[in-house]
């Protein structure tokens, strides 16, 4: 990809192997260990300067995970409520340093060097795409409502407002996917998403990071929980 | 004279109301047309008819001589249309610049090195070489633009559309735009707005009428005529 980063970078070949391995491991394995630390510390450093933007996300995200933890608190599960936040914070600062700075057409194209099956690459890269497209058509709405001096209030013309956007949303995806049909009539889509590259470089911090995530999940000792 | 398309009496309605009737319109091998009109009279609905997107409602269209009375006929006939979208984005196959361009050849069956050479040679004809490796969402208007027509062109089509191909483009990509189309010795039908743009490309320019097709401007009659400034879309 057009990578002309001058910071440490990660494959998003080697995320994507490296998020599904770890993932794996923590999530099943019957404790966890400090040297599963070891990874997260590794990002961490990579990341340095984004460290603000990784914590925020995984702020946003833990508000799922507290439903969860409150509802084992509430039945006085205290260990098991603390194995929950430890083990999924674990998980998701793992996967949101990861991928931190790709966009989801890198992880396409990483599904596509791993060769994963046609269907599924070719799926995630044309809902990645809508994704994308009605996200251009929401930030220009809300940039409509801006330019029109529309404030949001708790009344009617707000309701009906939010629910008009809503519509518009929807009849623009379904746009999308008529012209999506077209393209794909026209250039002769026959379930596959093709590329040319051959082969994936893979870096220095690519292959640490690929070590030291391994040798965390094999290395069982000082048990946190 | 060999005809790329040939339209008799075609008729066309959208949600109920007739937009045209009895249009006729034959395009020769090579020619460059332009198709004119105000907006919502049916420009891209005829676009779409040409290029079997679209069932014919009445009339016939022969390509190539070859009668297409069914969507299902288009199918053999894929290869030879090119077809340039408005918005460059619902054309995209692909994340990838050189991963797009080389698409319909790869599904087509060509070899990645065939295709990987040819795309090469696409993108460098076409002065986008350095994009290659881009993510094509990540890109300009015109560069998109740009992108997209080494996509149709790949594919060596005999007959190309292209719907407002300079819709959102400046001037300096305008006349990329011009410069490229010159080079293309193909038949070419454009549907636009910008009247100094086609001027400078096609050979005929028809106006869409909800009575017809008629040919308001034929090129081919006029002189020559150079400006010491350069051919920049002009009017006079």
């Amino acid at each position: 990809m057009d990578q002309t980063q001058t910071q440490p970078h990660i494959a998003s070949t080697t995320a994507l192997l490296l998020a599904l391995l770890y993932s794996t491991v923590v999530a099943l394995q019957e404790h966890l260990y400090l040297p599963m630390l070891l990874p997260l510390l590794l990002l961490g450093w990579i990341h340095k300067a984004s460290l603000g933007s990784i914590f925020k996300r995984l702020f946003l995200l833990n508000t799922l995970i507290a439903i969860v933890v409150a509802s084992m608190l509430w039945q006085k599960h205290y260990e098991l409520a603390l194995l929950v936040f430890l083990r999924s914070n674990f998980i998701l600062l793992f996967i949101v340093m990861l991928f931190q700075g790709k966009d989801e057409f890198s992880i396409a194209i990483a599904m596509h060097r791993l060769r994963l099956p046609h269907k599924l690459t070719s799926i995630f890269f044309f809902t990645a795409k809508s994704i994308f497209l009605i996200k251009r058509e929401f930030s220009l709405f809300k940039n409509t409502l801006h330019v029109r001096g529309f404030t949001p209030k708790t009344n009617l013309l707000t309701y009906k407002t939010m629910a008009g956007f809503v519509g518009i949303l929807f009849i623009k995806a379904l746009e999308r996917s008529f012209w999506l049909q077209k393209a794909m009539q026209l250039r002769g889509f026959c379930g596959e998403v093709y590329t040319l590259e051959e082969h994936q470089d893979f870096s220095t911090y690519d292959r640490l990071l690929a070590f030291i995530t391994i040798l965390s999940l094999l290395w069982r000792q000082g048990a946190l929980l | 004279m060999s005809c790329s398309v040939n339209i008799k009496n075609l008729s066309t309605s959208r949600d109920g109301v007739r937009l045209y009737e009895n249009v006729t319109l034959d395009v020769s091998h090579k020619e460059k047309i332009a198709i004119i009109g105000p907006n919502g009279c049916g420009k891209t609905t005829l676009l779409e008819i040409i290029a079997g997107l679209r069932p014919l409602e009445e009339g016939t269209l022969e390509l190539f001589h070859q009668p297409m009375s069914s969507l299902d006929e288009f199918k053999s006939m894929r290869h030879l249309i090119g077809y340039l979208f408005q918005d460059s984005d619902n054309q995209f196959l692909a994340p990838v610049v050189e991963d797009d361009v080389a698409f319909s050849l790869l599904a087509s069956g060509v070899s990645k090195e065939e295709a990987k050479l040819k795309t090469a040679m696409m993108l460098q004809d076409l002065g986008i070489s350095h994009l290659a490796k881009k993510i094509v969402y990540h890109l300009s208007g015109g560069e998109k633009k740009l992108v997209a027509l080494a996509g149709v062109l790949i594919m060596e089509p005999k007959l190309m559309l292209l719907d407002e191909p300079t819709n959102g483009l400046d001037q300096a990509m305008q006349l990329r735009l011009i410069d490229i189309l010159g080079r293309i010795d193909k038949s070419i039908i454009i549907v636009s707005h910008h009247k100094e743009f086609i001027e400078l490309v096609v050979e005929k320019i028809y106006e869409i009428t909800p009575t017809g097709l008629s040919c308001s401007v034929n090129l081919k009659n006029e002189s020559n005529h150079h400006h010491d400034h350069g051919n920049h879309p002009h009017s006079h």
